[in-house]
């Protein structure tokens, strides 16, 4: 089953200059040969808006330049994603046992136990469960997938969402107090 | 008991011909000094300016150059010490390298030189791969490796990508690059217009 949810992109809106991507890690392989790096220990990548926490991560390019990294863990934690859209005061967090970037398309895919939460003005929304949550950067859409590893009962897709007004509500009163202040 | 006194008078008289003979060669040697002991002290020996120095594989092809403004050498250690060096690594199969620097020290009958102050390697682009830029204060080279590494904080320049690390290795056999504290990376994004439309010609004012 998938379940999609779009955010607040407006049509027609210019191409946005595509944003570089910086990584800090403790330590870097960087082959030559194939464009292939792999970061490792305390991995931090920031693309734009858009910040991903892991142990390791291994990074190469195609022959067009675009990215495409693979993010994993040790055993016990999590890949930790974060997307601001400060536009609508909206944070996107997840998690997962592993994560993949896919630099021509922009997309994320976190895998295995993946949880996407969001946030108005820092109060919890909506959290979607699933084997894969899908999450394109792009057009600021996000889709579940079902699956073994879902950590829901029956691998099935969870989604909690919190009714249209109440979102328009919170972006509305976050809108006030941030002009307020 | 005269013959006992007889074998050990000539045995004694032998003993005192070999002593003798000892002493006299021991004197012979410190009372004429055959050649200087040379100067272990770090003082050049011998140099030369405008330089070119050429190392060549088994087969007489120039697999190293190196070139500079002035280079002296030291009989204590057997180094040498280059101004304004320039390196140049010319191994067919490997991608050609440039090293530039203020000051190198070679070392280890030119297997190891250490490249000082703006050190810069820099391994030229070919048709599958774009140029690397090494930077760092101080870069070591082993020539027949074919491997450069520093301790320091470097930066590597890959196209448009940047990479600052403290410690760097880069083996140009297998043109791998290990940055090996303190990885800081920026992954440049290729134009967006190179992806989607072709540039327009620019109109003429």
């Amino acid at each position: 089953a998938t379940l999609k949810e779009s955010a607040s992109g407006k049509p027609g809106d210019p191409p946005k200059e595509a944003p570089s991507t910086l990584i800090v890690s403790d330590t870097l392989h960087y082959d030559d040969t194939k464009s292939e790096s792999t970061f490792t220990g305390n991995v931090v990548m920031t693309r734009g808006l858009l910040t991903l926490n892991s142990d390791v991560l291994q990074m190469h390019e195609d022959k067009d330049g675009f990215q495409f990294g693979t993010a994993t863990v040790d055993k016990g934690k999590r890949v930790f994603i974060r997307q601001d859209r400060p536009d609508t005061f909206e944070v996107l967090e997840g998690i997962g046992d592993r994560a993949e970037y896919d630099g021509k398309e922009e997309i994320f895919d976190l895998i295995g136990h993946a949880i996407v939460t969001r946030y108005i003005c820092g109060d919890r929304f909506d959290t979607i469960n699933g084997q894969k949550v899908r999450y394109h950067q792009k057009t600021d859409v996000y889709e579940a997938f079902a699956g073994p590893e879902a950590g829901t009962s029956g691998g099935r897709v969870r989604s909690v969402a919190q009714p249209r007004s109440k979102v328009d509500a919170a972006i509305a009163a976050c809108k006030a107090k941030k002009t307020a202040n | 008991m005269k013959e006992r006194f007889s074998t050990l008078f000539s045995i004694g008289l032998m003993i005192a011909l070999v002593l003798s003979t000892w002493w006299a060669s021991e004197y012979a040697q410190k009372a004429v000094q055959i050649d200087p002991p040379p100067r272990l002290t770090h003082e050049r020996d011998n140099w030369s300016e405008k330089f070119v120095v050429l190392r060549t594989d088994l087969n007489g092809m120039v697999i190293h150059r190196l070139e500079g403004d002035l280079m002296v050498h030291y009989p204590d250690d057997l180094s040498y010490e280059i101004t304004t060096p320039r390196g140049f690594g010319l191994r067919r199969d490997n991608p050609l390298t440039v090293a530039t620097a203020k000051k190198a020290t070679i070392y280890d009958d030119g297997n190891r030189i250490v490249m000082e102050g703006d050190a810069v390697l820099l391994r030229l682009a070919d048709p599958k791969r774009q140029a690397l830029n090494f930077i760092s204060q101080q870069i070591t080279m082993l020539v027949k490796e074919d491997i450069t590494y520093t301790d320091l904080p470097a930066i590597a320049v890959s196209g448009r990508s940047r990479m600052n690390g403290i410690g760097m290795r880069y083996n140009n056999n297998t043109q791998q690059l290990d940055v090996l504290k303190s990885t800081d990376v920026d992954i440049v994004a290729k134009d967006s217009r190179d992806r989607s439309t072709p540039v327009e010609s620019k109109k003429k004012p």
